[in-house]
């Protein structure tokens, strides 16, 4: 029976047996199947038996379908998985489930542990069962910061599972293909609208080279608008190589455009750029005496065109930063740390010291810092203002005590904020001292704020130090709640450690 | 025999063997001629692979013959413990389309150490 003779009679039920008849083919199909004709039964009878049989007859009469063949497997990762009680820690972590509290403190906590699980197993040279994986990869999605271990705990599966769900193309096999690369060049050339600088950053990512020559290939019959946020793309995979089109940008006709470049090329060491703020900067120092050197660095005059060409603005001080401090601010910031080292002879604790008393200096050479990423030079700086940025440069071990000397003198909230910036993972007496201090702290937001921090990069080795302190808030729910949701912190990141033991040590 | 309760297994309540598309439509419509009201009929699938071919997904068999996952199922889970091996796949057969309800896959990519390698894959009742 084919598809006409059921369209047929489905027209004749619509119509009503009084103004059509039983179509011929249905008749003829229902004789053949009851063996006799519907005889004088009635036409209304004969349209719904021969609807009931032909509708089972195309519900049951299903024709396969042959010739599919599926994807080659993923290749087996041979490296062990996590043990049964690592698992079940994944499970409550993903699941929500292990009492880390409600809230935004809660989901950064259980981030972090999940951050700290997945690298864990993949240092002790395992590698996340493939069941596990979908749910990890939907929340590394929306958490970038999961994506660097989910990448490395993933394995070779992780990637052929990602190349089979477009929203997980970013955890995909390595190379990018040639055809997305391909597909990303051409949006960017023929495309319309925002989504064509969204390609071309994807690009960036992707192949900073291919991007650059894309944005070449346009560049004069782009406008104003187009070229300004094209250049901003380039800080994407930043290198010396993009400092001609960078340079040239300086001199475009428009100021938005001329603006974006020198943003861009203040983030690149060692440009051109850099050596003429040296030159500004030069004049302005002075080191003086022999024995105790003193350093002093003058206040620059009205910018001229080439300063001005180079990005020094007006607009953007600081709160109580006068105009010539700012420029003076912006000059540092774009001059190599090497001209105070090398060029000056000084050392950066020198240099640092003198700053402590001038504020656009100190913020200069913070910038110029973190530019080069200079782990000396934090070290100097991080006594003027511990930034999060500069603490980072630092060992761990003297990032920390840098933190405990300012520990001392803190007040509640900007304890808190010193619990935030100090660098996890942290030490055991650190984590001791800072619960101990933390038992004084009143404010209730700041408390919170802290007790995040401690769960986010607490030793575990503080446990009972929170269990001593649970007891005694029996009659403080609230406080009780959030204090033990740091104590399960802990105790996870312990079981993480207990549970996913270094290989030797394996059964 | 109930008609009405779709979720009653007819046949005297024995999971199907596990078998390959072919048989597993035969079985179809064996079930549907005994009692064509049903719309609801359990299949058991051997060594079958999920695989995507446009907007849909398959379950394809060992032959190349192959039958369509329900749109509304998300086949990330059944995806994730297959990785391209074969599976034997619980599902209930409804309107020409699959709803997996549990899977049996090899321990290989599996947590090995974490309970059976049967999954259930049913959305909780009411979902």
């Amino acid at each position: 029976v084919n598809a006409e003779v059921w369209d047929e009679l489905v027209a004749t039920a619509l119509v009503g047996t009084a103004r059509r008849g039983v179509p011929e083919p249905a008749r003829r199909h229902l004789a053949h199947v009851l063996g006799a004709a519907p005889g004088d039964t009635g036409t209304e009878v004969a349209v719904l038996t021969a609807a009931g049989v032909i509708a089972s007859e195309r519900r049951t009469g299903i024709r396969t379908v042959t010739g599919a063949t599926p994807p080659p497997a993923a290749p087996i990762d041979a490296r062990p998985h996590p043990g049964p009680d690592a698992l079940r820690i994944l499970d409550l972590l993903v699941g929500g489930a292990a009492g880390l509290g409600r809230g935004a403190t809660g989901a950064t906590v259980t981030e972090t542990l999940l951050v700290e699980w997945l690298a864990r197993v993949a240092a002790t040279g395992r590698v996340v069962p493939a069941d596990r994986l979908p749910d990890l990869l939907d929340r590394a999605t929306g958490a970038t910061d999961l994506r660097p271990p989910l990448r490395a705990a993933g394995g070779t599966t992780l990637a052929w599972l990602a190349a089979r769900n477009p929203r997980w193309s970013w955890a995909a096999a390595g190379d990018p293909s040639t055809a997305e690369v391909d597909a990303l060049a051409e949006t960017w050339r023929t495309g319309a609208g925002a989504g064509r600088v969204e390609a071309l950053q994807e690009l960036r990512q992707r192949d900073p080279e291919r991007a650059r020559a894309a944005l070449e290939e346009t560049w004069s019959g782009e406008r104003a608008a187009a070229r300004a946020e094209a250049l901003r793309a380039l800080a994407i995979g930043l290198g010396p190589a993009d400092e001609p089109l960078l340079e040239a940008a300086l001199d475009d006709r428009a100021a938005s455009v001329r603006a974006a470049a020198a943003e861009v090329l203040a983030r690149l060491p060692g440009s051109a750029r850099s050596g003429r703020m040296a030159d500004r900067l030069r004049p302005l120092v002075t080191v003086g005496g022999l024995l105790r050197k003193t350093i002093d660095v003058a206040l620059p005059e009205e910018p001229d065109a080439a300063a001005r060409r180079d990005g020094i603005v007006d607009a953007g001080a600081p709160q109580g930063v006068g105009r010539r401090a700012w420029w003076l601010q912006q000059i540092v910031a774009g001059t190599p740390l090497a001209f105070w080292t090398e060029e000056r002879g000084l050392s950066p604790g020198a240099v640092a010291d003198r700053a402590q008393a001038q504020r656009e200096l100190a913020e200069g050479l913070i910038a110029a810092t973190l530019l080069e990423a200079d782990p000396t030079w934090a070290a100097a700086l991080a006594g003027y203002q511990p930034y999060p940025a500069l603490l980072a440069l630092l060992p761990p071990q003297a990032a920390l005590d840098l933190v405990t000397r300012r520990l001392r003198q803190a007040d509640d909230a900007k304890l808190a904020w010193l619990l935030t910036i100090a660098p996890a993972p942290w030490t055991a007496p650190f984590t001791i001292a800072a619960v101990t201090r933390l038992r004084a702290v009143a404010n209730t937001i700041a408390l919170d704020q802290a007790l995040g921090a401690v769960a986010r990069g607490g030793h575990p080795d503080a446990g009972p130090a929170l269990e001593t302190w649970i007891a005694e808030l029996a009659d403080a729910e609230t406080r009780r709640r959030a204090v033990r949701a740091t104590a399960h912190a802990l105790s996870l990141r312990r079981a993480i450690e207990q549970a996913l033991p270094p290989p030797t040590e394996m059964p | 025999v109930a008609f009405s309760d779709a979720k009653q297994v007819v046949g005297g309540g024995v999971v199907p063997p596990a078998t390959g598309v072919d048989a597993a439509l035969d079985a179809v419509a064996s079930a549907l001629a005994a009692n064509p009201w049903r719309d609801l009929v359990p299949v058991v699938l051997a060594d079958v692979v999920p695989a995507a071919d446009g907007d849909r997904w398959w379950l394809v068999d060992p032959t190349g013959a192959r039958l369509p996952l329900d749109p509304a199922v998300e086949p990330w889970p059944l995806l994730a413990r297959s990785v391209g091996h074969p599976v034997t796949v619980c599902a209930e057969w409804r309107s020409g389309a699959l709803t997996p309800l549990a899977i049996h896959a090899s321990p290989v990519h599996l947590g090995a150490a974490d309970g059976p390698r049967c999954t259930n894959l049913a959305p909780e009742d009411g979902a």
